[in-house]
């Protein structure tokens, strides 16, 4: 099990990050991907700051009204890691994490609310215009999948 | 100024509540009901450009959409948002090929336009991207994008001899591999509109937009504005984006000049389209217009103007396309000389002899020239026979024998 005094750093090189109402838009120039983090999953990733410890992010899930549960921390995390947004890879065993619907289950939420309050990230991955000119097959801006919402 | 939304349908009025909650703050709109067609909501958002206002709008206003609802919407975002980072990718790219040839180049619409007027890439969704440069850099700057990976679509070769003769104002190109679509642009409109931007002037007065970390140069705070009208207007206002655009520019751009766009629009002539276009994003967004604005705006020619295109857009009908079109093109001016030039530039090409006359009556190298007073007799000929005969005919009360106003499309036009 992984230590719980693990301080996570969010990646900030090479993103551009746009803020809506309730969602965190994230551009990766390396990758050419793009990420919806919705709000529990874009509250995780700003206090992944170095300093403060996963135990201390979870403390403060209800200002996004969700338990102060550690997995929900852990999940995100995972998410994040998923989609490249924190530098380095977070120390845990995902082999010990619950699923998405086990979660749901164990916090005791609505299953219709669990979707939007658990962390989740939808992911697009745009062709680059270098694969494009290599000779790729074609490739068109592809449909969003849904990240971290499969159990 | 308060909108009529009667007449439209609940979906439109909810797309139309959305807008006006991005501008106002204030979300106003009867209780959803759990008879609202969703996917009907996302077609006229999706139709109208503006998926990711009407998403942002009802998320933040906490609207209780079903999953359903809220799924369709949130993945046409999703789509939405990736394809306007993905276009940003390829704009930036371009622009560093066009630089590296020392090319002037200005980024009209498409992401420079959301980075300014939004300051985010994902409110605004883009379908293509439009590059302007002078008429005398076409070549090269066509052969910038042909070793990018373009080729000009539509069979077209080139941009030359367009550019020659005056007739467009862009060349489309496409992707090889990927699909983008670029507009390759060496005037802001058409010759028909009659709207003449020089590239000097509008070089001069440039701004530089950061898009993703990149440097782009695009059109000053005033062009932009004039050119999102003149815009607009080309498109007789058909779509919910165009406007939603200049009442962003209107409420986001505090730096905008009113002096000097009015004076500009003076003296290019288009200062009904700019009140035309100010009238509407205020009606629809719910934006406030600067009080020197509201005598010039309130005008007669402009109201009924608004009206009818509100109407359009409310009933979701198709914009007027042909002569109805060119009509809208005249109202919209304010100048005879330019009221004269679109009109002219409309009948121009009607009174050139055609495949249909030179089929009709096949004249030596030598008398060709009369074909020309032989398509006029031909005009003649079908006026009297699709509008003036049927108006005697109705008044004498003559019995018909053969219905004249039926159109095919062989004889809708002489």
């Amino acid at each position: 099990m992984e230590n719980s005094s693990l301080r996570p750093v969010a990646r900030q090189a090479n993103l551009t990050i746009e803020e809506l109402p309730t969602e965190l838009v994230v551009y990766d120039h390396l990758r050419n991907s793009m990420h919806c983090l919705n709000r529990s999953t874009s509250f995780v990733w700003r206090l992944c700051d170095g300093q403060t410890t996963i135990e201390q992010i979870g403390a403060r899930l209800p200002e996004v009204d969700l338990p102060a549960h550690l997995d929900i921390v852990r999940q995100a995390l995972k998410t994040l890691d998923k989609a490249h947004l924190l530098v380095g890879k977070p120390q845990f065993a995902e082999s010990g994490l619950p699923t998405r619907r086990q979660l749901v289950h164990r916090l005791g939420l609505a299953a219709g609310s669990a979707a939007a309050l658990l962390p989740a990230i939808a992911s697009a991955t745009a062709p680059t215009p270098t694969m494009a000119k290599s000779g790729d097959k074609d490739k068109k801006p592809k449909k969003p999948k849904k990240n971290g919402q499969d159990d | 100024m308060q909108a009529n939304f009667e007449g439209g349908s609940r979906e439109i009025a909810l797309v139309l509540a959305c807008v006006r909650a991005h501008y106002t703050g204030r979300y106003r709109s009867d209780p959803i009901s759990a008879e609202m067609a969703w996917s009907e909501v996302l077609s006229v958002a999706s139709c109208h450009g503006i998926v990711p206002l009407v998403f942002a709008s009802l998320t933040a206003a906490g609207e209780p959409l079903s999953k359903e609802a809220r799924e369709l919407l949130r993945t046409e975002f999703h789509r939405s948002a990736a394809n306007s980072f993905l276009y940003a990718t390829e704009l930036v790219r371009l622009f560093d090929s066009l630089r590296e040839r020392k090319i002037p180049a200005l980024a009209l619409k498409g992401p420079a336009l959301a980075t300014l007027l939004y300051g985010k890439l994902s409110l605004r969704t883009v379908r293509d991207l439009d590059i302007l440069v002078e008429k005398n850099q076409v070549g090269p700057a066509m052969e910038v994008l042909r070793a990018c990976g373009y080729v000009p679509a539509e069979g077209l070769d080139g941009a030359g001899p367009s550019v020659k003769a005056g007739l467009r104002k862009h060349a489309l190109l496409t992707h090889q591999r990927a699909g983008f679509n670029v507009e390759l642009h060496w005037a802001v409109a058409d010759p028909s509109f009659a709207l003449p931007l020089n590239f000097d002037r509008l070089w001069a007065e440039r701004q530089i937009v950061t898009i993703l970390s990149q440097p782009v140069a695009t059109l000053g705070l005033e062009d932009t504005l004039l050119t999102m009208c003149a815009h607009a207007t080309n498109h007789c206002w058909g779509s919910l984006k165009w406007i939603c655009d200049i009442a962003q520019a209107v409420s986001s751009l505090p730096g905008l000049d009113w002096g000097r766009i009015l004076a500009r629009a003076q003296r290019l002539g288009c200062s009904r389209m700019l009140f035309v276009s100010l009238a509407l994003a205020s009606e629809l967004c719910g934006i406030s217009l600067p009080k020197k604005l509201e005598a010039d705006v309130s005008s007669t020619k402009v109201r009924r103007l608004c009206r009818e295109v509100r109407t359009t857009l409310l009933l979701d009908a198709e914009p007027p396309v042909n002569l109805n079109r060119t009509l809208t093109y005249i109202r919209s001016r304010e100048r005879l000389r330019d009221r004269m030039r679109i009109a002219l530039r409309f009948i121009g090409p009607e009174l050139r002899p055609n495949a249909r006359d030179r089929a009709l009556v096949q004249l030596p190298d030598s008398f060709q020239f009369l074909y020309f007073p032989f398509r006029l007799v031909r005009i003649a000929l079908f006026c009297w026979k699709r509008a003036i005969f049927p108006i005697i005919q109705s008044a004498l009360d003559w019995p018909r024998h053969r219905d004249w106003t039926t159109t095919s499309p062989e004889t809708a036009s002489p």
